[in-house]
């Protein structure tokens, strides 16, 4: 690739430039990418996590967990079907919680289930309850001050509980969850574990029967959360592709001359078109290399509780994304470079 | 022979107008030959000479060069035997802006693959007095050493054929001799076949024929040599 290194050297600055752009964009989609999945998480992370196949809900209410209530005999209605292996119910309260001799108020929202059941998370610190007084809570709430041992009450709810461990990822509508037992209540929805395979195998059509996917969909602001978010990425997309489009196709176009040239001296059209690719792939390389040390730079400069996830898969998708559309971008100079005429060296002036 | 043009016409298609640029034109040229052609503006010289390099294809007649036909071949063949057995000197110099004095010889040898010739550039550079120059870019050199690069260039792989479309036209009439020299020596010395269009008649002693084109009609003219 002699020709494209050796231009890119010599006009450092122009390229320079154009690297500072697509870096900028590039830091930019990493970020609200980042900020998708961390709201994501911090939206819906207790779900994403939930330890069951499908959630079985009351029909017709939209996938809204919170807008469905079954009878607790759902649960062992529930499991009576064939393909069911186990199931267990899920309240979901949003609540403000209090330790004992605090006036301190914590949002949070409570996961009422059988805590000897299948939902009840691992914890990461603490043990598991074994009385049904008390709780599981999610690790966010340490940082707020509470800690194992600590006995809480909850708004609109009798009784005092004792907390005894924590769990990770586990927030539900920005609020840390806790887990707690829950009896004679009614419920919103019972989680299922299903044989392989099987959906609703032999339950009543009086049921929804939801995957975590669809019940994510129903948490009101998820789906609008996350679909104006993507909305930006793709659209800094687009934006990332038209900037390296325009900048290559003027380029192409000034050089346009050069490349008769070369073309009469014996250079086929693929030997300046690899030339060009192998700009296009450098360049892009290297700015989405300096983008992603950046916005880890700057993850590390972002307070802890700021909703904010980058993980190596999303990155390297990122990464290959951005490479495939600075490649499509650079189409359109691929063209010119086709159209070259090498008669037009004669006489012509480069 | 190097170059063989037989009946070689050209014709610009225009929407509904034809125009013929290049009219029965046959032309032969032997090694250590070097032939000027000369003619007014719009007489046909550039198409002339692009259809002699493999540039343009003739609407009728047959070009051969060093042997081979180039009607029958494919783009990329005619690309490659420009590479190979042509060398051009253009009006401007139509150097690389990007490339040092001594990358301009090396891109050659670069899409030609070949690696054997690396010791013979930096002595086509001393030999065109441009050993001082290697690292420079072109626009750091004169226009006289821009087109002596340019010579230097047309000249690193080895053609049998060297076709030169007004290169004087951009130096003034000491360095335009200077060049000329210099292309006509290389023909005669490394036994190369020569054509070059010029304006410039005071240069047409070195040449060994000259051909004037009028209208498209290549004639061989004897009288215009002094
Ligand atoms: N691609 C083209 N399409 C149509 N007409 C063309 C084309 N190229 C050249 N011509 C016409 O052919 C004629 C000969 O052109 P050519 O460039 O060979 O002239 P020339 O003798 O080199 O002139 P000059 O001395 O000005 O360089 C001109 O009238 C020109 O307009
Ligand atoms: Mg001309």
């Amino acid at each position: 690739m002699f020709l494209a290194i050796r231009e890119l050297l010599h006009a450092k600055f122009r390229y320079i430039l154009i690297g500072f752009i697509m870096v900028l964009i590039t830091v930019l989609i990493l970020m609200i990418s980042g900020l998708a999945k961390g709201l994501s998480a911090d939206n819906a992370s207790s779900i994403q996590n939930l330890n069951a196949d499908n959630l079985v809900i009351e029909s017709g209410v939209e996938q809204e967990l919170t807008k469905s209530f079954l009878p607790e005999s759902a649960v062992r209605e529930t499991a009576q079907a064939e393909s069911v292996n186990e199931a267990v119910p899920l309240v979901i309260r949003m609540s403000s919680a209090s330790v004992t001799g605090s006036e301190q108020q914590h949002d949070v929202a409570i996961f009422g289930t059988d805590l000897q059941g299948m939902l009840t998370p691992d914890v990461i610190e603490g043990t598991k309850p074994v009385d049904s007084n008390e709780v599981i809570a999610d690790v966010s709430l340490q940082k707020e001050g509470i800690a194992i041992g600590d006995t809480i009450a909850f708004r609109g709810h009798d009784g005092e509980y004792t907390v005894t461990g924590f769990a990770e990822n586990q927030r539900y509508s920005h609020t840390p969850v806790i887990y707690m037992s829950m009896a004679g209540e009614k419920i919103n929805a019972v989680a299922i574990q299903t044989a392989e395979g099987e959906r609703n195998g032999g339950l009543e059509p009086t049921y929804d029967i939801l995957s975590k996917k669809e019940v994510l969909q129903g948490i009101p602001s998820y789906s609008q959360e996350q679909a104006s978010l993507n909305m930006m990425i793709i659209f800094l997309f687009v934006i990332a592709a038209f900037v390296l489009a325009i900048f290559f196709y003027v380029i192409t176009m000034q050089k346009k001359a050069q490349f008769g040239v070369l073309r009469a001296l014996g250079s086929q059209t693929s030997y300046i078109i690899n030339n060009l690719l192998f700009q296009v792939v450098i360049i892009s390389i290297v700015c989405i290399a300096i983008a992603i040390g950046m916005t880890y730079g700057i993850k590390m400069l972002l307070p802890d509780d700021m909703p904010f996830v980058m993980t190596a898969g999303n990155t390297v998708q990122t990464s290959v994304l951005l490479l495939a559309v600075s490649l499509i971008g650079s189409l359109i100079s691929l063209f010119q470079v086709v159209k070259v005429d090498p008669v037009e060296a004669i006489e012509g002036g480069a | 022979m190097t170059l063989r043009m037989k009946h070689v016409s050209k014709t610009f298609k225009d929407g509904p107008n034809a125009f013929k640029a290049l009219n029965d034109a046959s032309l032969n040229v032997n090694r250590g030959e070097f032939v000027a052609v000369i003619g007014p503006s719009g007489s046909g010289k550039s198409t002339f000479l692009s259809t002699a390099g493999a540039l343009l294809s003739p609407t009728s007649g047959s070009v051969e060069i060093d042997g081979t036909p180039i009607a029958g071949l494919r783009d990329k063949a005619k690309t490659r035997l420009r590479l190979d057995k042509i060398g051009f000197v253009f009006q401007t110099a139509n150097l690389i802006p990007y490339l040092n004095v001594t990358d301009q010889l090396r891109i050659i040898n670069v899409m030609a693959k070949n690696k054997k010739r690396t010791g013979y550039e930096t002595n086509l550079l001393n030999h065109f007095g441009l050993e001082h120059r290697t690292r420079h870019f072109p626009n750091e050199l004169s226009g006289g050493e821009r087109q002596r690069v340019a010579i230097a260039r047309a000249l690193v792989n080895e053609p049998d054929l060297i076709l030169a479309d007004e290169p004087t036209a951009s130096l003034d009439s000491k360095r335009g001799r200077e060049v000329v020299e210099l292309i006509a020596s290389e023909i005669h010395e490394r036994g190369k076949a020569g054509i070059m269009v010029t304006h410039d008649e005071r240069v047409l002693d070195l040449c060994d024929r000259v051909f004037m084109i009028k209208d498209g009609q290549l004639m061989e003219t004897e009288t215009i040599r002094s």
